[in-house]
């Protein structure tokens, strides 16, 4: 059934006056969008003035509707052609900036939803070796994107650390010979760390990032090593620890190490636990993520799995926690799927993030490596390898060339799907101009790349979170953090030499 | 389970599309009159009671109604997904042909550097981890009976 909602029976329309737009009926107030990424939020009152054409030229509401391109006859077509650029930069982005090797499958740590779908740390054989890490470098350098980022992967990429070695080492000598730009970024489970390993990465400016669950009784049940025994200390000592080397030192502020947390069936009861543990940590923001159920996590999903309205709530009830926190100034943590909604909405940028764009970021922001030299459209995409099924594999690093991936019919087929003009309902949503599909996701769960949005769990949770969101924003309070969040995330990115201006990429 | 479905309504591509997603769940026949398509539908699981049938069908009725649709849908902006698709293929293409290797790449210095690089990695390889393993067959974790459809 579908989530959208309709205009009241019998309400007066007056279409010669009304400008494009979808709208929302979000319970006492309209939401209205266009597609140049503007947004409205009207009593519904002034809606249905507005709908019946009896918004006249002295109404102080008129000036907002003609700014924001919702009269037919008032379009300011340079100023809105300029919004659209600024909000889909990523249609005029020559290839992907994000590239995740996976230098290695095995993994020392058996995660309840191993989204990554290791093997055991005795398969070898699952590790990148030098040559193929080299053609695996040499092919990202032959991407056309003037910046490139590198992200380790795995299983565990520790497991295979003279790899990751040589591939940080190659890479900043071809970027400095060809004069690219080059960020690079690492996320490992910190159980395998070392000083030696810590000093490395510092010096070569490798970005740090690891996954923390919450609470150590939350994340040794979610993530438990191979075996047994408990994990959640080692990530916690080695997150005190890189915080304390870069407080110390002003030159690696930028380098402050980040954690992903994973929502399990487990974690609805442990919100505030879980934020606490950020804000003691001193972790400057947390990613409420939901679980997908692809690769080994489907098989999985009767165990740690939930429905995507259960994840909204759990979402919500978490998000108040923490605008509390910052209301109270007990702590000034940010959401991090808040601010990647926000920096959409309200800044009208693309923030970077690949699963939430028409089209997708699959091949056109990203591709995937894994340790054999294969080439995937996403992460997700080698995980439903992994799992048999080669779909999305799109080349090879020692076979292939750039221009075969970017025109494989896989390519074409994602670019198209996840193009939401072509989608059902979504052509109708509100959240449209924000939003987006991931075909790998629907391959997975509903056996087809375009989906099925009104019973798709993508959607269901995506649209639940912009409810939330655009909640948020019509109620002052929350409005005022939400609005600090959004300057303070804005001169981060203003104040990294690392990270080029105009087309920041999330790395995650 | 039979299901008549106009022609004037329903496409035949819709259908062996919807057919095509719901092919691991159901086995799905189709004959046609001049007015009408005729749907069997057959689950593929033998222990499939009346009314498990009876929701696979109304999955598909589900599917055929999205893919029919997607069609109209596609039809209608097709000028605009077009030239969306088009222009963010060509960007990211960035050109006919690859870009030639930088010219730094081919001095001494750069070529020495790598070759260092790699004879350092590979004794490092050597030195430090497990002696690798010839392949050792599939990394695929084992299926759980309740997995398989």
């Amino acid at each position: 059934m579908s989530r959208l909602t309709a205009l009241a029976k019998g309400a007066s329309v007056d279409t010669g006056s009304l400008a494009a737009f979808n709208f929302r009926d979000m319970g006492g107030w309209h939401l209205l969008t266009n597609e140049w990424g503007q947004f409205l939020m009207l009593s519904s009152a002034d809606f249905e003035r507005f709908m019946a054409g009896k918004v006249g030229v002295d109404d102080p509401l008129y000036a907002e509707l003609e700014s924001r391109g919702f009269l037919k006859a008032r379009l300011d077509f340079r100023q809105l052609a300029v919004n659209y650029v600024k909000k889909n930069s990523f249609q005029w982005f020559p290839g992907p900036s994000l590239h995740m090797i996976v230098v290695t499958l095995r993994c020392n740590q058996k995660c309840q939803y191993c989204h990554s779908s290791v093997v055991d740390p005795s398969r070898t054989d699952t590790d990148m070796d030098v040559e193929t890490a080299r053609k695996t470098v040499d092919f990202i350098f032959s991407t056309p994107n003037p910046t490139i980022c590198i992200e380790f992967q795995g299983g565990e990429p520790l497991l295979n650390w003279p790899v990751v070695k040589f591939i940080t080492e190659y890479a900043q000598a071809k970027a400095k010979a060809g004069n690219r730009k080059l960020l690079m970024a690492l996320v490992c489970n910190f159980t395998l760390m070392t000083e030696d390993k810590l000093d490395f990465l510092f010096d070569h400016h490798v970005s740090i990032c690891t996954s923390l669950d919450g609470p150590a009784e939350l994340h040794n049940k979610n993530r438990p090593f191979l075996g047994g025994g408990e994990a959640q200390q080692k990530v916690v000592h080695w997150l005190e620890k890189i915080q304390e080397r870069c407080s110390a030192d002003p030159k690696k502020k930028f380098y402050l190490p980040g954690a992903l947390m994973t929502t399990t069936r487990f974690s609805m009861d442990y919100g505030p636990e879980i934020v606490d543990l950020y804000v003691k940590l001193g972790l400057e923001q947390i990613f409420l993520r939901p679980l997908s159920p692809i690769g080994y996590a489907k098989r999985v999903w009767k165990d740690v799995g939930y429905e995507a309205e259960e994840f909204v709530k759990f979402y919500e009830k978490t998000l108040d926690y923490i605008i509390d926190l910052n209301v109270s100034g007990k702590s000034d943590i940010m959401e991090r799927m808040a601010l990647i909604l926000l920096s959409k909405v309200v800044k009208g940028e693309d923030p970077g993030f690949m699963d939430l764009r028409s089209p997708a970021g699959a091949v056109l922001g990203c591709l995937a490596y894994n340790y054999n030299g294969e080439i995937f459209v996403s992460d997700e995409g080698r995980m439903v390898d992994h799992q048999g099924d080669p779909i999305f594999k799109v080349g090879d690093v020692a076979k292939n060339d750039w221009l075969s991936v970017i025109d494989h019919p896989t390519t074409r087929a994602c670019v198209t799907a996840s193009t939401l003009d072509n989608q059902p309902m979504c052509q109708q949503c509100a959240f449209k101009p924000y939003c987006g599909v991931e075909p790998v996701f629907h391959y997975e769960t509903q056996k087809s790349v375009f989906g099925q949005m009104p019973t798709s769990g993508w959607c269901s949770s995506h649209m639940g979170i912009f409810d939330v969101i655009f909640r948020k924003l019509r109620d002052p309070r929350s409005r005022k953090v939400m609005d600090k969040w959004l300057e303070r995330d804005q001169c981060r990115w203003q104040e990294s030499d690392a990270v080029p201006a105009g087309q920041p990429e999330v790395v995650l | 389970m039979k299901i008549e479905l106009a022609k004037k309504i329903y496409s035949k591509d819709s259908l062996l599309i919807a057919a095509q997603v719901l092919s691991s769940k159901l086995n799905v026949y189709l004959e046609e009159s001049k007015s009408a398509y005729t749907v069997t539908i057959e689950a593929k699981r033998k222990d499939v009671v009346p009314a498990q049938l009876a929701a696979l069908a109304g999955e598909f009725g589900n599917e055929l109604l999205n893919q029919e649709y997607r069609f109209i849908v596609g039809r209608f902006n097709s000028k605009i997904s077009s030239l969306i698709v088009t222009q963010t293929l060509m960007a990211a293409r960035g050109g006919e042909a690859p870009a030639a290797p930088p010219a730094g790449e081919a001095t001494p210095e750069f070529k020495k550097l790598v070759a260092e690089l790699v004879r350092n990695a590979e004794a490092e390889v050597a030195r430090t981890m497990p002696k690798k393993i010839a392949d050792q067959g599939t990394v695929l974790p084992p299926v759980k009976e309740q997995d398989i459809v």
